[in-house]
């Protein structure tokens, strides 16, 4: 109806001539001489306090944050897994979450370490940091493919474990304080510490401390290293976003041998502490950050050049970020006010989806080895699984694509990782287990009851009714659905 | 341009132009009334004031909504009765509304409504917007060789009604006000008019870093009036 807005149409028309430009008639002679009149009295304000109610129509038919407009997928909004995790520490500063290409989930409660194969749903007990009493596991990080679970503590130590054994195989000491970041490339793991500095352990040697980065002047509490292992990210609470070089071009030995190094960039933009890091899977140098309460930012550089490429406010302290591997999308974890997790589009940075379950602050989260799933662990002792990259195969997509295909042509090809068929391969077996496990299960419960022996109460997950079991319950909640597991 | 010629075609013409012509007075109230249901219209869609003070009317074929605000009645009744004599004495120019942020004062919005008179002829108002046109288009004149029948009320009334429809539709593309607006009416008028009393010499409010979108126009046969709005550019 209405005209499209012209394209280049210059600025203001110049005062004295209103709107020659364009395809208006040109005024008569006379018209080039005029004056410009207004009324004294002026036209009365609108009252005080009104608010312009297409304003608050617009705003308020947006809905709470998520663009309608554009949802380009079917994404689930409600976990499709819940586990317990009690005595989860609610500490900003820790990375307590981590799953491994075995599909083995490790999370550290407290002082203690447990794996959730992920695949049988068994869970074991790794070890328990027992330095002292006020000991408890402050990071987590898997070797990138191996059964080798790095572990740092409150008591300065990096200990490293063999998975496959649930043996200790080194203790390492170098560090003055606890150690909150954990990050391997090949043989070399990073620790980031509350000292400050973040050193390199070459855990082959002996002597495993091989250099240190000093950038940081507080607490590091984010740590990573970029998929091709040419670049550390590293994140701390004097809300500065340090990137180093892995070579150490500018490396110096220094006393022990042990090598000092200077970040490549020193990134200040952050007003909050830097925790949540994350390396973009499919675009080289792409680094994605997020500020704490006080910045609540999510920022994306250019770890080339040091520069901020894309900025956006997220309103709430970003706790954590995970790229999808295959889509052109990542996940923000957040704290107050909604404690949700975000599934934004990138580089569009339109909010796809809300993901709200969490009763308190989403702290960690983590990507199953597939690509498809995203736990999030949060303060309120809660795991939850989220399936918000499972497109392949999911009657969401195919819906989705039959629309898409219908309307307009796509501009380009859909890009897309390849071994996409091979995951919704494993998909497929994991599920498959799964439903041969509940069999099992509802096998047993009714074998019992043929045979007159008490047959375990129906129970009720924790949103139905609050309740420590000691054991795991032998199906699912008989209200949701959840499969409940117990950690410890 | 259009003088000996002008004075030819209205000299031919006045004998048989139709009775449904409209004459320089009802020219005039046209028009006006056309800048009284349009400032209102712009003030509803675009939440100026709020929508409780507005009742609606019927007028051109639409539902119209109009201010009963009293101190808002008195004004447009005071600059419009002003627009009226201007209108016909030929001497008004543009009619422009400035939306303003209450806070700032900058204008954020601008809605122009170009005035072109017809030359000024005895009698024979519509004969001089025939020629006019027929010099303006060229070769698009329609039937009758390049005089343009005269208009009667219901084709203006059928133009007025398509630039109020646009001006609900703009809602649609122009950005949404921040914050209280108000507004003011400036008007263009030719520099040899004289100023009346009670009116004062102002600036052409015009909107920094604009995009304008041209809406449609009418044309009564003796003033013809080009809508245009222009909005502050989105900074993003």
């Amino acid at each position: 109806m209405a005209d499209a807005p012209a394209g280049g149409a210059p600025a203001a028309p110049p005062a004295g001539a209103p709107s020659a430009a364009g395809a208006a008639p040109p005024l008569s002679a006379a018209a080039a001489a005029s004056k410009i009149l207004a009324f004294k009295g002026k036209a009365p304000a609108p009252r005080d306090g009104y608010v312009n109610s297409t304003r608050v129509l617009y705003s308020a038919a947006a809905g709470p944050g998520v663009s309608r407009r554009r949802a380009f997928r079917a994404v689930p909004s409600a976990p499709t897994k819940v586990l317990d995790a009690p005595e989860m520490l609610d500490d900003y500063y820790l990375n307590l979450l981590d799953w491994n290409a075995a599909n083995v989930l490790a999370v550290a409660l407290r002082d203690t370490v447990y794996l959730w194969n992920a695949s049988s749903g068994t869970i074991e007990e790794l070890c328990r940091a027992s330095s002292g009493a006020d000991d408890y596991v402050t990071s987590l990080s898997w070797i990138a493919d191996g059964n080798y679970l790095a572990v740092g503590t409150n008591s300065k130590e990096v200990q490293i474990w063999d998975t496959d054994k649930l043996a200790r195989l080194r203790t390492m000491r170098s560090h003055a304080g606890r150690v909150g970041a954990l990050a391997w490339n090949g043989p070399v793991l990073s620790s980031g510490s509350r000292d400050a500095a973040i050193h390199h352990h070459d855990v082959r040697v002996a002597r495993h401390h091989t250099a240190t980065l000093a950038g940081h002047t507080q607490e590091v509490c984010g740590l990573r290293w970029s998929p091709n292992g040419t670049t550390l990210a590293s994140g701390g609470n004097d809300n500065l976003l340090c990137v180093w070089d892995a070579a150490g071009s500018a490396a110096r030995t220094g006393a022990g041998g042990v090598a000092t190094q200077a970040p490549r960039h020193v990134l200040t933009q952050h007003t909050g502490a830097v925790k949540a890091l994350a390396w973009c899977p499919w675009q080289t140098n792409l680094l994605a950050t997020g500020g704490g309460t006080a910045d609540r930012h999510l920022r994306f550089w250019n770890a080339a050049s040091g520069a901020c490429v894309n900025a956006v406010d997220t309103k709430s302290q970003v706790c954590s970020i995970v790229w999808s591997p295959t889509e052109r999308e990542l996940v923000t974890s957040h704290g107050f006010s909604q404690n949700q997790l975000t599934l934004w589009k990138y580089p569009s940075l339109t909010r796809m989806a809300e993901l709200r379950a969490h009763t308190s602050r989403v702290l960690h989260t983590a990507l199953s080895p597939d690509g498809q799933t995203v736990v999030s662990a949060a303060a309120d002792e809660t795991l939850r699984f989220w399936n918000v990259f499972a497109g392949e195969g999911g009657r969401g997509r195919r819906r989705a694509r039959r629309r898409r295909s219908g309307g307009r042509a796509r501009m380009g090809r859909r890009r897309r990782c390849r071994g996409a068929a091979a995951s919704a391969e494993r998909r497929r077996r994991r599920v498959a287990v799964a439903a041969a496990v509940a069999a099992a299960a509802a096998a047993v419960v009714a074998d019992a009851a043929t045979v007159g022996l008490p047959v375990q109460p129906v129970w009720r997950c924790r949103r139905a009714q609050v309740l420590r079991l000691p054991h795991s319950p032998p199906g699912p909640c008989a209200e949701c659905g959840f499969v409940f597991l117990l950690f410890g | 341009m259009a003088t000996a010629t002008t004075a030819l075609a209205s000299s031919r013409l006045a004998t048989t132009s139709p009775a449904t012509t409209i004459t320089l007075k009802g020219s005039t109230a046209l028009v006006t009334e056309f800048f009284h249901y349009a400032v209102n219209s712009v003030l509803f869609q675009r939440g100026i004031y709020p929508p409780e003070t507005f009742t609606r009317v019927s007028k051109y074929g639409l539902t119209m909504l109009v201010t009963t605000e009293a101190a808002l009645t008195d004004y447009l009744s005071a600059t419009l009765g002003q627009v009226a004599e201007w209108l016909g004495r030929r001497e008004l120019q543009a009619l422009v509304l400035a939306v303003a942020s209450v806070e700032t004062g900058a204008v954020v919005e601008r809605w122009v409504f170009d005035v072109e008179a017809s030359e000024e002829g005895e009698e024979g108002e519509a004969a001089a917007a025939a020629a006019a046109a027929a010099a303006a288009a060229g070769g698009g004149g329609g039937g009758g060789g390049a005089i343009k029948p005269p208009k009667d009320e219901k084709a203006v009334t059928a133009e007025i009604q398509a630039i109020i429809r646009q001006i609900t539709a703009s809602i649609t593309f122009l950005p949404l006000l921040e914050g209280a607006c108000t507004f003011d009416l400036v008007f263009y008028v030719r520099a040899d008019s004289a100023t009346p009393g009670g009116w004062e010499e102002s600036g052409g409010r015009c909107v920094v870093n604009a995009q304008q979108v041209r809406l449609r126009s009418f044309d009564t046969g003796v003033h013809r009036v080009h809508t245009l709005v222009a909005y502050a550019r989105d900074e993003e």
